[in-house]
């Protein structure tokens, strides 16, 4: 994903194109799937074109209407926008969708681990993480339901101006907050009850491994990474 | 006066694989001074068939409609159905947010604009209908009692004087005296201030002694709807959907089978003592 960001070239942006479509191909998703997933970025892929068509500066004018001045760059630019905003969302969705996120802490921890050398809390931060994508479910019905209790004794969340709307937010932050703090008590009630002490000497139930696939998929994302820094110091 | 709900249908998340319809093609009246009880287990739809009340869920777009009070409910229309009907949900005391439980009671009235010894008058009637001491209207409602926070909670509705108010499981989690305080206080609301109660409840011998009227819901269908006497002498059928009946009436269904002439149209306490007296005088059983 961070490598979408630094292709700078044509032939990167086909590299990579050929590179997701070709991973999405072969994790079996459904492609209605994925479309579903790029639809909230419609309205951010639209901004992001509209404005940069109407301030990109190139030599090439091409329309020119009062003073809106559209160039041919301003086009490819937005063009290549396009492609990097898709790229980068399916990749991202082609992730969540073939792993759990209970794999990618883990797999992040044993990643990090050298890191532990240098007396980073590895294992305290991927516990963190894992814990934080648990909750968000759990917070996203917590809101709906404290929301629709205070609209059911009056309050309104969509009328008003600006400061109105964030002020009549209050209702709703305070309990969620202090829900928040009230389960994170709870959790480490029940954490320290189970007699969890941390990462150390802790053995995991499942054992990731390193197999075929993995090496697969190692060499060619090695490959890929170095196409990539190729094409955008070559061309 | 009531609230009408015509072929009402809700499903969530339509379209997509998590789609589940939760209410089919419901018809309902509720009539202005009922108590209603709404039963069913876990997941049948009770939930979603309250909100429908006050218009926090719509039905499905072009199925049905819900009228309060002969008005349909609508954009336009839903500040005034959310003052009609007042909503309360199960555990409300995580809904509270302001520095003092006077200033939460009195919430939902500021965008009334009262004058202030009107919204003073409101507020106190309120916490004393649900028995709350006005000695504590200054404290933070963090340092409450898990009953009292409730009460503040509920007492938050009841400030807009609601005609019609849901309590979706009012008692869950409290103790024995919280929980007679609770059913004690909508039975008093119902008779001196007209107020339709809608009950939530799981706890059968409550729904006996309280609700005139039983509403048993199952897999998003209303399946029974009558007296607490016609609903409960169903037990077959109230069985065939895991629900329970109350354990008096259960009782006197084990007495019948050791004599057939036992009178099982017992619901509640006040039934049995009648029972008993009946068949003391037909010399049924001696005592």
């Amino acid at each position: 994903m961070v490598l979408i960001l630094i292709v700078n070239n044509i032939w990167g942006y086909v590299l990579a194109s050929v590179f997701v479509l070709g991973s999405l191909a072969v994790s079996k998703i459904p492609p209605k799937m994925i479309v579903k997933s790029l639809k909230p970025m419609v309205v951010f892929i639209i901004f992001t074109v509209f404005f940069n068509l109407l301030f990109f500066q190139g030599d090439e004018l091409i329309l020119k209407l009062g003073f809106v001045k559209i160039y041919l760059e301003g086009i490819i630019f937005s063009a290549k926008m396009i492609v990097r905003i898709i790229l980068l969302v399916s990749s991202a969705t082609l992730l969540t969708f073939t792993t759990t996120s209970v794999n990618i802490t883990d797999g992040l921890e044993s990643l990090m681990r050298p890191l532990e050398k240098i007396k980073v809390p590895v294992h305290d931060i991927a516990m963190m993480m894992s814990i934080a994508l648990r909750f968000i479910p759990t917070f996203a019905e917590e809101t709906d339901k404290i929301m629709k209790a205070q609209a059911s004794r009056g309050a309104d969340f969509e009328t008003g101006n600006i400061f109105t709307r964030i002020k009549s937010y209050v209702p709703l932050l305070v309990p969620l907050v202090v829900g928040a703090f009230k389960r994170a008590e709870d959790m480490a009630t029940a954490m320290e009850s189970r007699c969890y002490r941390g990462g150390e000497g802790r053995t995991k139930f499942r054992v990731l491994t390193f197999g075929k696939s993995d090496l697969v998929i190692l060499i060619g994302t090695v490959l890929f990474t170095a196409a990539i820094i190729l094409l955008n110091v070559f061309l | 006066m009531s609230i009408q709900l015509n072929n009402v249908t809700h499903t969530y998340m339509p379209g997509t694989p998590f789609e589940k319809v939760a209410l089919e093609n419901i018809n309902l009246e509720i009539k202005e001074g009922e108590f209603v009880a709404v039963i069913g287990h876990t997941g049948c739809g009770k939930s979603t068939l309250v909100q429908h009340f006050n218009g926090l869920l719509k039905p499905d777009s072009g199925k049905g409609s819900v009228i309060v009070d002969g008005v349909g409910i609508e954009k336009k229309t839903l500040v005034d159905v959310r003052k009609k009907v007042g909503l309360v949900f199960q555990y409300p005391e995580h809904q509270l947010f302001e520095q003092t439980v006077y200033k939460d009671i009195a919430f939902g009235l500021r965008k009334l604009k009262l004058s202030e010894e009107e919204e003073a008058k409101r507020v106190f009637e309120a916490a004393d209908m649900v028995g709350l001491d006005r000695n504590l209207m200054d404290r933070s409602v963090y340092e409450l009692s898990g009953g009292q926070k409730r009460r503040v909670a509920i007492a938050g509705v009841l400030v807009m004087k609601p005609s019609y108010l849901v309590l979706d499981e009012p008692a869950a989690g409290l103790d024995p005296e919280g929980k007679n305080d609770m059913l004690r206080f909508a039975k008093k609301l119902n008779r001196e201030h007209g107020t339709t109660i809608v009950l939530i409840s799981h706890c059968m011998e409550d729904v006996a002694d309280y609700a005139g009227r039983v509403i048993v819901m199952d897999d998003g269908k209303i399946i029974l709807d009558g007296t607490s006497q016609y609903v409960f002498s169903k037990h077959e059928l109230l069985k065939s959907i895991d629900l329970d009946i109350p354990e008096i009436t259960k009782l006197f269904l084990e007495l019948k089978k050791l004599n057939p002439d036992v009178d099982d149209n017992v619901f509640t306490v006040d039934d049995a003592v009648n029972a008993i007296e009946s068949m003391r005088l037909k010399g049924v059983c001696r005592l």
